[in-house]
C-alpha cells in the first residue's frame, strides 16, 4: 500500500517541463496584456476614409481593386475596411538619375506600370493627440506602409491620409 | 522490488540538460520582460537629437508639428518631444559618368525633413541611451511616429544638454 502511495506521487522532469512551460505561458500573457495597454485606446469609434497610393503596380492589376472589396491586413485576417468607388490611375511616377548627374521626375512609358490611387471605407478611433487607431489597437498614420489583401490582390500601399467621414 | 524503485527515479544527464535549456529560456524571457522600460539607475540627462528623413513626398510637408510627442513605431516607448520641424528640398549626391564629378542636385517632388526632438530620460551606460533602450549617436535609425506621420530616417547631430 505505502509502495503505490509513492509510485503515484513520484515527480520527474516531465512535470518541471510542464511547470516551466506553464511559467512561460502565464508570462507572455503579462507582457502581452502590458504592451496592449501601451498601443491601444479606447473612445468612440468614428469612420474614416483611409487614403492610399500604391506605386508602380502592372497597369493590368489597377482592375483588382474593386469597390466594395473587402481589405484585411496582410499580418493576419483583421478588417480594415471596404474599398470606395474613389480610385485615380496615372502612369507610375518615375524618379531617374541620368549619366550626367542630374535628376528629372518622368513616367513609366506606356503606361506600363501605374500609380493607383484610392481610399478604403473605415472605422476606428482618435486618441486626444489627434492619432488614429483602426479598431482601435493598429497605429495608421500617412506616410506608412500598409500591406493590405483584397479576395483579388495583395499588396503594399503608402497611406495619404486619414480623413473623417462626416 | 528496489531494483525496480531505483529504476522508476532514474534522473539522467539528458534531463539535467533539457532543465538547463528550459532555465536559460525562462531567464531570457524574464529579462526581457523587466528590461523594456528600463533607464539604467544612474543619472538622467536631457538631450537633444535630429532625425533626417529623406527624400519623403511633397504631399507629407506640415505633417510633424512641433509638440508632437515622438514615439518609436516598433517597441512602441516614447522618445521624446518634437520642438522643430524643418522641410527642405529633397537633395541627392550624384555623379557625372562622363567627368566623374560629385554633385548635389534637388530631386524634383521630394522633401527632405529634419526633425528636432528633446528627450529628457537620456542615461550612459556605455554610450547614451533614451529610455535605457535607443542608443543615441550620430547615425542611429529609428522609425518612428507622431500622431499625424509615420516615417524612418537616421540622426545626424546629438547633444546632451546637461552633462
Amino acid at each position: 500500500m505505502g509502495e503505490n502511495k509513492k509510485r503515484m506521487f513520484r515527480f520527474n522532469v516531465i512535470d518541471i517541463v510542464i511547470i516551466l512551460i506553464v511559467i512561460c505561458a502565464a508570462g507572455s500573457v503579462l507582457l502581452r496584456h502590458n504592451l496592449d495597454e501601451k498601443i491601444s485606446i479606447s473612445g468612440h469609434s468614428e469612420s474614416v476614409e483611409i487614403k492610399f497610393l500604391i506605386t508602380s503596380l502592372d497597369h493590368s492589376s489597377g482592375d483588382s481593386l474593386k469597390e466594395g472589396d473587402s481589405v484585411f491586413l496582410s499580418s493576419g485576417t483583421t478588417p480594415i475596411g471596404t474599398l470606395t468607388s474613389e480610385k485615380t490611375i496615372i502612369p507610375a511616377e518615375m524618379i531617374l538619375t541620368l549619366s550626367d548627374g542630374s535628376v528629372v521626375r518622368s513616367e513609366s512609358p506606356g503606361a506600363e506600370k501605374i500609380d493607383l490611387r484610392g481610399s478604403i471605407l473605415s472605422s476606428g478611433v482618435f486618441g486626444e493627440d489627434g492619432s488614429f487607431m483602426l479598431n482601435g489597437n493598429t497605429f495608421i498614420a500617412p506616410g506608412m506602409t500598409l500591406s493590405f489583401y483584397t479576395e483579388n490582390i495583395i499588396t503594399d500601399c503608402t497611406v495619404t491620409e486619414i480623413k473623417r467621414v462626416d | 522490488m528496489e531494483s525496480k524503485k531505483k529504476k522508476a527515479f532514474r534522473f539522467n544527464i539528458i534531463d539535467i540538460i533539457l532543465i538547463l535549456v528550459i532555465l536559460a529560456a525562462v531567464s531570457f524571457v524574464v529579462y526581457l520582460f523587466l528590461s523594456r522600460d528600463n533607464a539604467s539607475d544612474g543619472e538622467t540627462f536631457n538631450a537633444e537629437f535630429v532625425i533626417e528623413s529623406k527624400e519623403i513626398r511633397e504631399e507629407f510637408s506640415g505633417l510633424i508639428k512641433p509638440g508632437d510627442i515622438l514615439f518609436d513605431s516598433v517597441k512602441q516607448a516614447e522618445l521624446g518631444e518634437v520642438i522643430y520641424v524643418e522641410y527642405v528640398n529633397a537633395v541627392r549626391t550624384t555623379v557625372n559618368n562622363e567627368t566623374g564629378e560629385q554633385k548635389a542636385v534637388e530631386v524634383p517632388g521630394r522633401l527632405d525633413v529634419y526633425i528636432t526632438v528633446r528627450s529628457t530620460n537620456v542615461t550612459h551606460d556605455g554610450c547614451y541611451k533614451i529610455n535605457g533602450n535607443y542608443d543615441l549617436m550620430t547615425g542611429s535609425y529609428f522609425s518612428y511616429r507622431v500622431p499625424g506621420f509615420a516615417g524612418e530616417g537616421s540622426c545626424v547631430s546629438a547633444k546632451i544638454l546637461n552633462k
